[in-house]
């Protein structure tokens, strides 16, 4: 009897310092949270990927570059309906988004306005190419845990990223670097804590989003003009130099030779397996197949030749002639973008002078446009690494105008997009002026579309990539359905508001 | 109070009659076991037809009175005994000898927690298997030797690399979550152990040598685990090692010898050569060229490279004992040989089992079990360039006479590696080595209080420590990364300490109830420690060392958790006619939220022994039915409440969210489950079949689900979904033949498994198994209203009468038609239907019936054992099939390549219209590739198979002979493994499992991607016994 009271009793007192005993599900490997400092470095390294990741899905579509097999799913016959994965979607709210929301938090809990402005510009541009991307999307319900947020409408995130911009730099107009925690280049690899370049940052994206309004929503064209004037009066590119990097997996290019790819969830690039489209080495960089004359000093920057000498191009959706090898065609690596330590461009000076040219022209200043253009070109060309002989002769020659009188949109359109080389930018030009014949003459659709695009209808272009397949269609799928996105591929046919 | 009323009835008793007959008369005497002489303590003598009785003490004597009673008989009984009576007839000294029951009748069995019972006094289903029939199958994996034994266990052997894990599954899947586990927990001698399998090697049971075991006994729902807790879940497996036995000394040398090869191939087709839409391209990774034409040269590549293995095992064991204690040691070494080049596997082992009786009362147990082995293995889908390797060219040669690595496609100097890789060349220099280091230890005292009251006390521990390391050599193929080499080095240890408390008695109340109680305390504390190393771009191209890497990064993974439970167990047993049961217990888990840890699950049993109240026939000698009802509980992964960052490694360092999201709000996954069912024994015990039908039904999934990203993570762990399964377990047992010469008894087990998963949560209707995804269009999955273990992909567009749909070129289309809300069609502005493309359920991986049917037979010293293994149904997910045809290489483009056809089909021609096809189309590589390899439903394939597993011949050499060479037994045997096996299903042996056993939820069982081709063999085996 005694016995078992005190085994009862010993029961009892071991169940009470059980507690202590079962608390030990604290993470021993990671930490829960951190300064800002140590947070904000993701947010940048992780963009430069989605800017990659965005050039490599859309330089297809704009057709700066084509596959040689011609037989990409979703390159060539625009059939995302059999896509398993979209990594954009992903990038931005894992990646960067909900990281650069961790950097507000940490920031604003010890007061460094610096990071806290930095992080929500970042979050306002990677939302802007996402935006471009897929249209509607989940924005103020996003970032909270929530496993199935609902979708918000692309304009009223459009004005949330103004909001969020303008904000960002009233914000860092204000900060007492004194009192903010320290931001170098260690922090910040783009403008190594100089908030002024990002304030100019910041009015850049804006002008880049005021301008992707016009012309079909509206032509406010002042704003844009005002906006990319601020922000070049104290310019320095936006981009992130792989060159700093060690050479890892992670820390190259992924427009390189080296085709990095990270981890299962990243794509390595497949330039080896494509070639420049007809539209590309024809049309815009005019090279004259027949006498094999080279028009613009670009074009061999961009690509190397084959080994007798010639440029070859492919038509998207029909790839190479099967008498002809990968190496017949141009080597598009180690061009300024695309070697392994290329740097990568988050926002040029030669944009906001595009972004000058077509808002000064389309509001009837064809002398600022026309001087803009010289200068977008011109800066451009430098970039690539063409002389200053070159570069004049280019300018005097026959592709572009000589004067503002000649100006027309389809030249500075044409400019831009060789200028804008394997960036995603160009694809929300050509769908502002839905693909048109007059301002990208030559542009046709690819051969062999999958069956559910008009065979018939030329100008029924790819519109919007369908939300990430491998987790909308079946964490979210009711919000699908209710924006008619659901494994429809009419939905890719659906232009952005701002599109035509 | 009791014994009280009972010493005051003796009294009562004896004084009346003292007045009549004045004399007094006491029996006494030993209770002795009749086949070992030992004493039998707890006996119990009665005197026939009265109340009165007596137990036997320690040394197992008895005293009893049998004054005044006219012709007193005295009745000796003991559990697992037979009854004994004896006419007193005026003696005062009977000793008596019980004989042990023969085992036609009665069982005992260890039940959980160890304790010893009586089969019949169990109400709920359990199945053991004795170490004869174990040795039988001659499987090194105890999981593969369960195989077909047990009814309602569904085993998978992964592959036929030497050291492959084997997955079991008892009564299907429970938990649909990758990161919660559906395997039963491993028990040996008393203490739970890890059954992991780490980095797709071998599950940690496996180490434990076949040749020391006992018996398994397997608990297979919740209530026969309910006394674990929630590592039990999914049932339990007891496994009881061999003990030394007082009075008896053997020294046991076993030897085996085995050839190995592979039991079946996928087909490949020997016609057409390497390239690419019909023209010979020596760049082309696929075989799509040309025909063969006379005067080329077709390699055997596949034939050449596959070998025979060998296989050689060495056991020896002492065993003695005596009345105060008893030792086992026994070592063991097994070498293997693999099919594939370079592969092998080695394990010793060494057991030290010691059993001490420090008084009349005391106990003492102690056990080490130290296994330590090695494995030399390729990587994951190592198959795929074996197979698919163009047959003009020969894979034997991939060095040049200069020693340079020669590559199947020309490419310039450092761009190499943007090639196939030799599978002969990565079998020699990218090897996986995978060291093991298991000690289990275990101790344990028991303290017999008094007869009724037992205290046991079990302190045990299993620690691993694996090492790990994959080397890919400079040169290699993959991308540029791999050409520079690469080194992988991980380092695990793991803990896991039990300690369990028990209190039990034993009575009897009002005469005719047996009572048994239980109460204890589990203490359970697991830790764990993974390091991964790796490095990139070798400096020196020979030396495969870490420090010779240019590029090094660790990362470190610590895990720990602990478990408090108190539980308790009632049996009540009427005059062993109506036996109930009841268990309750209460868990406390670290994994769970702090405001929300503890959760209770209780368990109540009843059976009836019909036979009993029947008139005793030589027909029906056991009826017994029994029912139970059950609830048990599983936790969270541990680590998982709250989100965490891990380090980046871009450019400026720093830390970002990984995965998970946390969750604070987490409860535990209860599973109930009720069965009923029926043992009936006929004709003495010859026939026997049990009938079992359980229902279970698990709520509160713990799902590990991916979210949308716009969540702000990948992951989020959360209770929501539930799972049923319910099916039917038959056993069947025969004693055809017994006579003096020969036997002959058939065993068999049949089982059915139903599944269902009935809710999911609102936002998610599939769930797929995140290792499986290697094709788009069909992955191993579960889908929402549909059996657990399912395949999930796409498949060809029907329309509602089942028609084919195809398109205006012939060609068949993929998808479903859309249809709204309320089933309408949807169509386009052209009047099209539109089609949603989403995967559907294709197939259950799980199968409809298993069966095992074992037949012994002996005629006097030779026998002879053989087990048929039958699943009937259970698809299995070909995607090696898939990727062959994607190259080209498929058996099947033999005869279909370049045929024209017309699909049997009909053409959408809008508004709800078809025609008939008329279109022809061309089998070739556009074909292959954009149509038929799009409809995930090609490659899910009815795995029915009949096997023979297992034919043992065995010859004992006569009793005669052994003496005179002073030997107490010699044994020859022959055994063939796997040598039969009849199936439609179209690639290499469709038992088979992609990742490996260390999956959680329903994992990659039935997917076949280019493993190892799965073995069959032959072995010889001497056993001797001196």
């Amino acid at each position: 009897m005694i016995k078992k009271i005190i085994f009862l009793a010993v029961l009892l007192v071991s169940i009470a310092s059980c507690e202590k005993f079962l608390d030990v599900n604290e993470d021993l490997d990671s930490p829960y949270t951190s300064t800002p400092n140590f947070l904000l470095p993701p947010v940048i390294a992780n963009m430069a990927t989605s800017i990659y990741d965005h050039g490599e899905t859309d330089s297809y579509f704009t057709q700066q570059v084509a596959t040689l097999s011609g037989y990409h799913y979703e390159k060539d016959r625009w059939d995302y309906l059999k896509a398993h994965r979209i990594p954009q979607w992903r990038r931005h709210y894992h990646n960067i988004s909900i990281n650069a929301k961790h950097v507000v938090q940490s920031a604003e809990r010890e007061n460094s306005t610096n990071y806290k402005g930095v992080a929500n510009i970042m979050y306002a541009f990677s939302t802007l190419t996402t935006t471009d991307m897929f249209g509607d999307m989940p924005f103020s319900e996003a970032l909270t845990g929530n496993p199935a947020p609902k979708y918000d409408e692309q304009e009223f995130i459009y004005s949330e990223i103004i909001k969020l911009l303008d904000d960002a730099i009233v914000t860092l107009e204000n900060s007492d670097l004194v009192t903010c925690r320290k931001m170098t280049s260690k922090e910040d690899i783009v403008y190594g804590g100089d908030l002024k370049k990002w304030i100019s940052f910041a009015h850049a994206i804006k002008a880049r989003a005021l301008l992707h309004l016009t012309p079909n929503v509206n032509q406010n064209y002042t704003d844009v003009i005002a906006e990319a004037n601020k922000a070049l009066e104290n310019w320095t590119d936006a981009i992130f130099n792989y060159a700093l990097g060690d050479g890892s997996a992670l820390q190259i290019n992924q427009w390189g030779p080296s085709k990095s790819r990270p981890d299962w969830d990243y794509r390595s690039n497949i330039l080896d397996k494509s070639a420049p489209s007809h539209f590309m080495l024809i049309e815009a960089l005019k090279y004259d197949e027949e006498d094999s004359i080279i028009t613009d000093p670009r074009q061999p920057l961009l690509m190397k030749p084959n080994n007798k000498g010639e440029f070859l191009y492919v038509y998207p959706g029909e790839g190479k002639s099967a008498t002809l090898s990968e190496t017949d065609f141009p080597d598009l690596y180690n061009s300024y973008v695309t070697a392994d330590l290329s740097p990568m461009l988050f926002f040029t000076r030669e944009e906001l002078y595009f972004i000058l040219a077509e808002a000064y022209f389309q509001s009837g200043n064809s002398n600022d446009a026309f001087t803009a253009l010289t200068n977008g070109i011109r800066e451009n060309m430098i970039r690539a690494g063409v002389s200053d002989s070159e570069i004049t002769a280019f300018l005097n020659g026959q592709t572009v105008p000589h004067q503002s009188s000649d100006l027309t949109l389809s030249d500075i359109m044409i400019q831009k997009y060789v200028a804008l080389w394997l960036q995603g930018e160009i694809w929300v030009d050509m769908r502002r002026y839905g693909y048109s014949d007059q301002i990208y003459p030559g542009l046709k659709r690819p051969k062999r579309l999958a069956y559910y695009w008009d065979a018939d209808n030329p100008s029924e272009w790819i519109q919007r990539l369908p939300y990430d397949t491998e987790t909308e269609e079946i964490y979210n799928k009711p919000e699908l359905e209710r924006l008619g996105a659901y494994q429809n591929p009419d939905w890719l046919k659906t232009p952005m508001f701002w599109a035509k | 109070m009791k014994s009280k009323i009972k010493s005051l009835s003796f009294l009562i008793i004896f004084f009346v009659p003292a007045f009549i007959f004045s004399q007094s008369h006491t029996v006494e005497g030993v209770i002795t076991d009749a086949t070992n002489g030992e004493t039998i303590i707890g006996a119990s003598v009665i005197i026939e037809g009265t109340a009165k009785g007596s137990i036997s003490d320690y040394n197992g004597y008895y005293k009893i009175d049998v004054s005044g009673y006219k012709n007193p008989v005295l009745k000796f009984s003991y559990l697992g005994y037979n009854d004994y009576k004896v006419k007193v007839d005026g003696k005062n000294r009977i000793d008596v000898k019980l004989e042990i029951k023969s085992e036609q009748l009665s069982e005992v069995v260890i039940t959980a927690l160890g304790i010893k019972k009586d089969k019949k006094a169990l109400n709920y289903a359990i199945q053991e298997v004795k170490s004869k029939d174990l040795e039988q199958s001659k499987q090194e994996n105890i999981v593969n030797s369960l195989n077909g034994k047990i009814a309602g266990v569904m085993v998978t052997n992964s592959s036929g690399t030497p050291g492959a894990s084997s997955q079991i599954l008892i009564r299907g899947a429970n938990s649909v979550s990758d990161a919660v586990n559906n395997q039963p927990l491993f028990v040996v001698d008393g203490i739970p152990i890890d059954n992991s399998a780490s980095f797709n090697g071998g599950n940690r049971a496996m180490d434990i040598n076949s040749n020391d075991i006992e018996s398994v006994t397997v608990l297979k729902g919740p209530t026969a685990a309910a006394l674990y807790g929630l590592e039990a879940a999914n049932g339990a497996i007891i496994i009881t090692t061999k003990s030394g036995k007082s009075g008896v000394t053997n020294i046991n040398f076993s030897t085996s010898l085995a050839a190995e090869d592979a039991v079946r191939l996928p087909s490949r087709q020997q016609s057409y050569k390497q390239g690419y839409r019909g023209i010979y391209d020596p760049e082309s990774r696929s075989s799509w060229g040309p025909l063969f034409t006379p005067n080329d040269t077709i390699y055997d590549n596949i034939g050449d490279f596959l070998k025979t293995g060998l296989k050689q095992k060495y056991d020896l064991s002492v065993s003695t004992g005596s009345e105060k204690a008893n030792v086992y040691i026994s070592s063991n070494y097994l070498t293997q040989e693999g099919i594939f080049p370079g592969e092998d596997y080695s394990r010793y082992g060494i057991l030290l089992k010691g059993s001490a009786k420090l008084n009349d009362r005391i106990t003492m147990n102690l056990s080490s079990n130290l296994i330590r082995s090695h494995n030399r293995r390729g990587g994951l889908g190592r198959m795929y360039n074996v197979y698919n390797w163009p047959l003009n060219n020969n894979m034997s040669e991939y060095y040049y006479p200069n020693g340079e690595k020669k590559w199947l496609i020309p490419r310039e100097e450092g761009k190499e590696w943007n090639n196939p890789e030799n599978p002969y060349w990565r079998a020699e220099n990218n090897p996986i080595n995978d060291y093991v280091n298991h000690t289990l230890t275990m101790g344990s005292i028991s303290y017999d209080i008094t007869s009724h009251w037992k205290a046991v006390y079990r302190l045990g521990t299993d620690i691993t420590n694996q090492f790990y390391k994959s080397i890919i050599s400079p040169g290699s193929a993959g991308s540029l990364e791999s050409y520079q080499g690469k080194i992988t080095e991980k380092d695990r240890s793991f803990r896991k300490t039990n300690s369990t408390m028990m209190l039990t008695y034993n009575s009897k109340i009002f005469n005719d109830i047996e009572i048994s109680a239980l109460v204890g305390n589990d203490i359970k504390d697991e830790e764990g420690k993974l390091t991964i190393i790796y490095g990139k771009k070798y400096r020196n191209p020979d030396l495969n060392n870490i420090n010779n890497l240019e590029d090094i990064k660790a990362v470190q993974y610590l895990t720990r958790k602990r478990l408090v439970g108190v539980f308790a167990d009632l049996k009540f047993d009427y005059k062993s006619i109506v036996f109930l049961g009841l268990t309750g217990r209460n868990d406390w888990s670290s994994t769970l939220p702090k405001s929300n840890n503890s959760f209770f699950y209780p368990s109540v049993s009843l059976g009836v022994d019909l036979s009993r109240l029947l008139p005793s026939d030589n027909i029906l000698s056991y009826a017994k039915i029994r029912g139970n009802w059950a609830q048990v509980g599983k936790d969270a992964p541990p680590q998982r409440l709250t989100a965490v960052l891990e380090p980046a490694y871009t450019i400026g360092g720093g830390f970002n969210y990984d995965y998970y999201a946390g969750n604070p709000n987490l409860k535990p996954e209860t599973t109930e489950s009720w069965e009923v069912g029926t043992d009936l024994r006929f004709f003495k015990g010859k026939t026997r079949l049990d009938f079992t039908y359980y229902n279970m039904r698990s709520i509160d999934q713990i799902i590990q689900s991916r979210i949308s990203p716009a969540s702000g993570w990948i992951i989020l762990v959360f209770n929501s979904g539930s799972i049923q399964n319910k099916g039917i377990e038959f056993i069947f047992k025969q004693k055809l033949i017994e006579n003096k010469n020969l036997t002959w008894d058939i065993s068999s087990n049949i089982s059915r498994n139903v599944s269902k998963l009935k809710e999911l949560p609102s936002f998610v209707s599939k769930y797929p198994v995140t290792y499986g995804q290697l094709l788009n269009e069909a992955r191993p999955s579960s889908v929402l209203g549909y059996p657990l273990m399912a395949i999930e992909g796409t498949h060809y567009l029907r329309n509602e009468n089942g028609d084919l749909v195809v398109n205006e070129n012939g060609y068949p289309r993929i998808g479903t038609y859309l249809t709204d809300s309320e089933g309408n069609y949807v169509y386009d502005k052209d009047g099209m239907r539109k089609i949603d493309a989403q995967s559907v359920y294709l197939g259950n991986r799980e199968p409809d019936y298993i069966i095992g049917i074992t037949n012994d037979l002996s005629y006097k010293g030779l026998s002879l054992s053989f087990m048929f293994d039958i699943r009937v149904g259970g698809d299995v997910l070909n995607l090696t099939k898939a990727f062959m045809l994607s190259r080209g290489t498929d058996g099947s483009l033999e005869e279909h390549r370049n045929q024209s056809m017309v699909f049997n089909g009909v053409i959408e021609t809008g508004d709800g219209q078809f025609e008939k096809n008329e279109e022809r189309v061309i089998l070739n590589q556009t074909f292959y590739n954009s149509y038929y390899l799009h409809a995930g439903e090609n490659f899910v394939e009815d795995a029915s198979w009949t096997r023979l597993r297992y034919i043992t011949l065995s010859y004992n050499l006569p009793q005669s002979i052994s003496k005179k060479l002073n030997i107490k037994n010699l044994n020859f045997s022959v055994t063939g493994r796997n040598l039969f096996l009849f199936t439609k299903y179209s690639g290499g042996d469709p038992e088979t499992n992609y990742y490996g056993s260390g999956l959680g939820g329903t994992g990659t069982a039935g997917l076949d991607y280019f493993n190892v081709p799965a073995t069959r063999a032959i072995e010889f085996t001497l056993k001797s016994s001196f």
